[in-house]
């Protein structure tokens, strides 16, 4: 597994260089500057750090592990390691760009600040990675782009919704969904939902991995 | 440095029955294949013939329909032990995901699961071809493609390599260098290689043993001379080569210049040396690549 770090470990350090870049960029921008423009970035940084572990994605990788002989389990299980430390690294970078803002911030409405919201956006999350990690067991064209872009879209519809949850706080249509966190039965099964399909594309990615077939 | 008696003493990697299909296409049809340790195999096909699928299947890097692979009694398939002992190193694609990659992430996967990888076997190479790691593969010419091929394949130091049209793109200098590396290291190891390619009279020289794959089906598989030695060409007037074959065997290959007929033909010592004996005809030896276009021509005539 260890060997499947070391060769992830391009794509772990690119997630994490572009979060640390943007978080430095919003939160410089936050403190420095009296443009709101940063603070919206602020509230973006969820949806970065969805966005990001699906982007990197490592097809290629995989592909050169296994015509090196590396077997296909290893490969599946050191990509789901990879890819959830990006995920766990992206999330805390979401925390911590709230952390740093926080003394300027006007609005504090956000699912990154307590933990229950930050579970809803880690199963929204670990949805959107197995569906990419499923989609590298399609050969590169339209099938694959679906597969991730459909996976990511659910995820940002799920970021969405608990966005305008959190907006509308003064809508009582929307007092049941209250908290937003996954405390809240509601937020709880969605959640549940979001994982359970996780779950599901993950094993469809396992077994269509098992047969994959090395192509250079 | 390896030690040229524990290498020798390798496992064979043999397939039985093997089956592929691709959709209706039949490309591998109940092939069965010992690869024995310590030798250098020539894999020599057609286009489309299934060669890369055959090596493929070998190294466990594709399915198959049918049949088995084993490597030293012990089915290759995802198996650590078997995977660890060999190596293929294909033939890149410049337009692949892969082709993004460095040169030196290519061959870090290799230093991470090529158990017996040579590092300082690896530099040497790409010192020798003159090879700059922080290229990325996409940006490399052919021959340079092949090289990071051959730096990964030889430095595995994998006791069954094998290498996928390893001379593509190398000019004939590279292709010289290449094939004088191969047996140095063969000369040093013993290790079992297999190479498949287009290029055969030039890689003749290097084969221990040919394996001809023609539609899916081994048709040849033996020690490079014994297998060139049972054919021959026999030419003269047409009515004296078609007097001498009447009762076989049959020509593999007819050429016809005006009256002159040449025909390639497949035979034994006996069958030779009486055609030898005709004074209305000339016996000629064949290369390899005259054999194989005799093998997998299919009669194709030239006049």
């Amino acid at each position: 597994m260890l060997k499947m770090l070391v060769l992830y470990r391009r794509l772990l350090l690119g997630a994490l260089t572009t979060m640390a870049v943007y978080v430095t960029i919003v939160v410089a921008g936050v403190w420095l500057t009296d443009l709101s423009l940063f603070e919206t970035y602020v509230f973006a940084t969820p949806l970065l750090s969805m966005a990001l572990p699906a982007m990197f994605g490592g097809g290629s990788m995989t592909n050169l592990a296994l015509s090196f002989g590396a077997p296909r389990r290893l490969c599946f299980w050191g990509w789901q390691l990879t890819s959830l430390l990006i995920a766990v690294l992206c999330l805390a970078m979401t925390w911590l760009t709230f952390a740093l803002a926080d003394g300027k911030m006007v609005e504090r409405n956000s699912i990154a600040w307590d933990w229950g919201g930050m579970s809803l956006l880690f199963a929204g999350c670990v949805f959107a990675l197995q569906g990419s990690i499923l989609s590298q067991t399609v050969e590169k064209g339209w099938r694959r782009s679906l597969i991730v872009t459909a996976a990511w879209m659910l995820s940002f519809v799920l970021l969405m919704a608990v966005q305008v949850c959190i907006l509308l706080d003064d809508e009582p249509l929307f007092d049941v969904l209250r908290p937003v966190s996954i405390a809240n039965p509601v937020w709880l099964a969605v959640s549940g939902g979001f994982l359970a399909a996780a779950l599901v594309l993950g094993v469809i990615a396992r077994i269509r991995f098992a047969k994959v077939v090395v192509s250079l | 440095m390896t030690d040229r008696t524990i290498q020798g003493q390798g496992r064979a990697l043999c397939a039985k029955g093997l089956k592929k299909n691709y959709g209706s296409q039949q490309v591998l049809r109940d092939l069965d294949l010992t690869i024995e340790p310590g030798h250098i195999y020539g894999l020599i096909g057609r286009n489309g013939a299934g060669k890369t699928t055959l090596l493929s299947i070998l190294t466990g890097q594709n399915t198959k329909n049918g049949g088995e692979v084993t490597y030293g009694g012990e089915p290759v398939w995802e198996n650590p032990r078997a995977l660890g002992d060999l190596c293929f190193a294909r033939e890149l694609n410049p337009s692949s995901e892969v082709a993004a990659l460095k040169v030196e992430e290519y061959l870090l996967a290799a230093k991470l699961f090529c158990p017996r990888w040579d590092a300082a076997y690896a530099g040497t190479l790409l010192k020798k071809f003159g090879l700059d790691t922080k290229k990325r593969i996409s940006k490399l010419s052919k021959g340079q493609m092949s090289m990071v091929t051959i730096t990964a394949a030889l430095a595995s130091r994998a006791p069954v390599t094998i290498l996928d049209e390893p001379a593509a793109g190398l000019d004939v200098v590279m292709r010289e260098r290449f094939y004088r590396l191969l047996l140095d290291d063969y000369a040093e190891t013993g290790r079992t290689f297999v190479i498949s390619t287009h290029i055969i009279e030039e890689a003749a020289g290097v084969f221990e043993r040919v394996i001809v794959l023609d539609e899916g089906r081994i048709i040849a598989d033996a020690p490079t001379e014994e297998l060139v030695d049972r054919f021959r060409y026999v030419s003269g007037s047409a009515a004296a080569v078609d007097k001498a074959l009447a009762d076989g065997p049959a020509p593999l290959q007819v050429q016809m210049v005006g009256a002159h007929k040449m025909a390639a033909i497949q035979g034994d010592g006996a069958l030779f040396e009486r055609l030898a004996a005709d004074p209305d005809l000339t016996l000629e030896g064949m290369s390899l690549q005259n054999v194989f276009v005799a093998l997998c021509g299919h009669g194709d005539e030239e006049g």
